[in-house]
């Protein structure tokens, strides 16, 4: 075999040491990001009848809108994942390990490198999302939604400026960032700054609307929003410090952040030419830095792992409350609801809280109450005070279904609390809790993490 | 061998690669309960076309320095310091065509082997690849490093990593290549290997100066060597020079009753110096005169005793260098 490699070709590999396997690598991961974008659709349709269709109907549509939004967004997510574990192969930071110096020395100019580096980069992003884009879209034909082709160049482009910007964002940072762990949260921080960007320019109304991105005009309408201007503002300077910067660095021999090799005990300090004096050369404040990122980071490692595990243990005695044991926090007992009888106050899924209450309470016409009746749990509006009990009835009878039959008297004794508030948010995280995916979330990863993480250290500070 | 490799020097034709006249580092050694020293002080040396030195010393930290400062890495605080006869740029770490330094191992491209990244490197040399691969592949079997050619530059070690920049180096224009490594410990046989390549870029008519603490590597490779002892050259000469004057040591004998052969040749072999060291008794010629060898061997003989062993001894860098600082440390 002939070696015939040129830079710009060992670029386009990328992290792989074949070609070939770098190009299966890429492809697979393009599938992988299109399949993902589609269970997670599926797993968003078990939380259809929550707070989620009202919030972010665009992702939870019976259509291409919703399959291929959920994608663009996915692709964004995993590309900065990507970037961040392979950050060493892909941007700039070979030139501080000097690998563009030996090139130099070999006759190799950094002009042409900096643009194979950032042309091969680039062709793999949009080679990757473009691939994951067509197939999302192959996946969806499946459910047999109807096609509207107006709005997916709208979409492609929107997907396509987000990782053009993180990726020229990332090449730029790397050229100033000299450790991999810094370079790694910068990474992160990025990616969170372009989501800040774009809910502060409205862009996310715009991509939201699948009356609005079926016309792409609409998307450099500058009226509706200002992302897309100030992204090509962005990149275009990342572009050009890029270039200069980069010609820069590669003019020279980078030497490493510390000292090596000093002799135990000693320190080194540099003279002053001008006043003579001596000045500590090494600093220990990177060292500090990165302990203070990784105290946090385990800390909230270690929040996120109680946090889950807490939230399935809520879970669980919520699950298991029956009729006359209902489970309580300080006399608040929460409750899943599972019909839409109480809307608009109490939505299909919500988590209520009812307050606890004894005999002696005073109820009031109007109040919502929790109470038993032959052994099953109901919520219902007293519309009567009554001297035997309460007359109470439902908000919102179905369609089809007959008005005043969910009339009831309950005896006082019945009633086991009254209804004090809710939270949309928290009945679509038990609900997304109760499904398989849920499980494996909140039960199986902190279990994971918990049980094996000096194992899932090692990896890291292996791959460190 | 290596066809059209012979010849390149970068067209330079100078003697001198590197004149450093008194030089003093910037940098001061800080250490508890001492007086802050400079790292380096009044360093002189001349480096001419196709060396290979050897710069070897107590502290690694000292030889790398030496070493920056030689390669326009980092500036120095007194002295004069010329590099082929050119001058020393002011603007530091600034890549100069005529320095090739390797300061470290991670320059190499982890995702590629050994043969495909010197390729790469080698890529702007020839245009025909396939000649060129013949080329590299045969070097690469040459200097002994044949088992690795296909091996993942991620699979190996540090030093490997080393000698395949080396060898990429070797294939360069540069005058002069700076091999700064003395923290690494190279095994024997990539200190051949090494041995062979600084054959080849000697007869390239290129100079190759080594930072090393192996006394291996400058007695295989090294045509000169320099030994740094508190900052300052203690030696400052040919590899050769070095072990004839400072390895005393003439001839080794080994035996069960040492002490008993000791006492009886410190009778008979006046002028000499005799001493036991790791079971062996060592035999130093205080005089010139004495320093026949064949003398030792017949008063050996004529102790009556018949000693297990005895040998000649061969004059390794590494006894010369204990030698030279033991009378260093004498002196001071």
């Amino acid at each position: 075999m002939i070696y015939r490699n040129s830079y710009f070709k060992k670029e386009l590999r990328q992290a792989y040491t074949e070609n070939r396997t770098g190009t299966n690598r890429k492809m697979a991961f393009a599938l992988f990001q299109g399949l993902i974008s589609f269970a997670i659709y599926f797993v968003l349709q078990t939380l259809k009848e929550s707070v989620l269709s009202d919030v972010a109907p665009e992702i939870m549509q019976p259509s291409f809108f919703s399959t291929v939004y959920i994608y663009i967004h996915l692709a964004f997510i995993f590309n900065t994942v990507y970037f961040i574990i392979y950050y060493d192969y892909l941007f700039f930071s070979e030139i501080r390990k000097n690998s563009w110096y030996l090139l130099v020395q070999m006759g190799y100019s950094p002009a042409s490198m900096i643009f194979s580096k950032f042309s091969a980069l680039i062709l793999s992003v949009f080679t990757i999302y473009l691939v994951g884009f067509i197939f999302t879209v192959f996946l969806t034909i499946f459910l047999k939604y109807p096609f509207i082709l107006s709005y997916m160049p709208s979409l492609y482009i929107s997907g396509l400026v987000d990782l053009t910007l993180i990726t020229i964002l990332l090449m730029t940072f790397s050229l100033y960032v000299k450790t991999i762990t810094n370079a790694r949260y910068l990474s992160l921080f990025s990616a969170v700054l372009i989501i800040v960007l774009k809910t502060a320019l409205g862009h996310y109304n715009v991509i939201s609307n699948r009356v609005s991105m079926q016309s792409i005009n609409n998307l450099f309408d500058f009226g509706r929003s200002l992302y897309f201007p100030a992204a090509a503002a962005i990149m275009a300077a990342c572009c050009i410090i890029c270039v200069i910067r980069a010609g820069n660095v590669a003019k020279y021999y980078n030497l490493p952040a510390r000292y090596y090799v000093l002799p135990e005990g000693a320190t080194v300090a540099n003279e002053d030419a001008a006043t003579g004096k001596l000045k500590l050369a090494e600093s220990m404040e990177n060292v500090r830095h990165s302990k203070i990122f990784d105290t946090v980071s385990t800390a909230l490692l270690i929040f996120l792992i109680c946090a889950a595990l807490i939230f399935n243990v809520l879970i669980i005695l919520i699950n298991i409350s029956a009729p006359g044991k209902e489970f309580s926090i300080k006399g608040i007992i929460p409750y899943v609801f599972k019909s839409d009888t109480m809307a608009p106050t109490i939505m299909m899924n919500d988590l209520a809280y009812f307050k606890r209450t004894d005999s002696r309470h005073m109820f009031e016409n109007g109040d919502i109450i929790l109470f038993e009746e032959n052994n099953v749990t109901y919520v219902e509006r007293i519309i009567e005070n009554m001297e035997s009990g309460f007359k109470v009835d439902i908000d919102n009878y179905p369609p089809m279904s007959q008005p005043g039959a969910m009339l009831k008297t309950v005896p006082g004794k019945a009633v086991r609390g009254i209804y004090v508030g809710r939270s949309r948010w928290l009945g679509a995280l038990i609900l997304f809790a109760n499904t398989i995916v849920g499980r494996l979330v909140f039960l199986l990863l902190p279990a994971i993490l918990l049980f094996y993480q000096r194992q899932v250290a090692n990896i890291y500070s292996r791959r460190k | 061998m290596y066809k059209g490799y012979e010849q390149r020097d970068g067209g330079i034709s100078v003697e001198k690669i590197v004149l450093m006249q008194n030089i003093s580092s910037v940098e001061h050694f800080l250490q508890e309960g001492e007086v802050p020293r400079r790292v380096l002080e009044d360093i002189s040396i001349i480096i001419k076309r196709s060396e290979i030195w050897g710069i070897t010393g107590g502290s690694a930290f000292e030889i790398k320095l030496m070493l920056e400062i030689m390669a326009n890495i980092r500036s120095y605080s007194s002295g004069r310091c010329v590099l082929i006869e050119r001058g020393m740029p002011m603007h530091k770490r600034i890549i100069l065509s005529h320095v090739f330094y390797i300061g470290g191992s991670e320059m190499i491209y982890d995702n590629m082997n050994v043969l495909e990244f010197l390729m790469l490197a080698a890529g702007k040399l020839n245009d025909n690849k396939l000649e060129l691969q013949e080329q590299i592949f045969e070097f690469i079997i040459d200097m002994g490093l044949g088992k690795i050619s296909l091996t993942a530059n991620s699979m190996l070690t540090k030093e490997e990593k080393a000698v395949v920049i080396l060898i990429a180096a070797s294939y360069s224009d540069s005058a002069m290549i700076i091999f700064n490594l003395p923290e690494y410990e190279f095994h024997e046989e990539l200190v051949n290997s090494i041995a062979k390549i600084s054959k080849f870029i000697r007869k390239t008519g290129k100079t190759l100066i080594m930072g090393t603490c192996s006394s291996l590597m400058i007695e295989r490779s090294c045509s000169h060597t320099t030994f740094i002892a508190g900052g300052k050259l203690i030696y400052n000469g040919t590899v050769k020079n070095l072990r004839l004057n400072f390895d005393k040591v003439a001839v080794i004998v080994r035996d069960k009753n040492l002490r008993g052969i000791m006492e009886k040749l410190a009778v008979l072999l006046p002028g000499h110096k005799l001493s036991i060291k790791d079971g062996r008794l060592l035999i130093e010629s205080l005089t010139e005169k004495n320093k026949k060898t064949g003398y030792i061997y017949k008063k050996i003989l004529e102790t009556g005793f018949v000693p297990e062993y005895i040998e000649t001894n061969s004059k390794t860098v590494q006894n010369a260098y204990e030698e030279l600082v033991l009378q260093y440390d004498l002196q001071k």
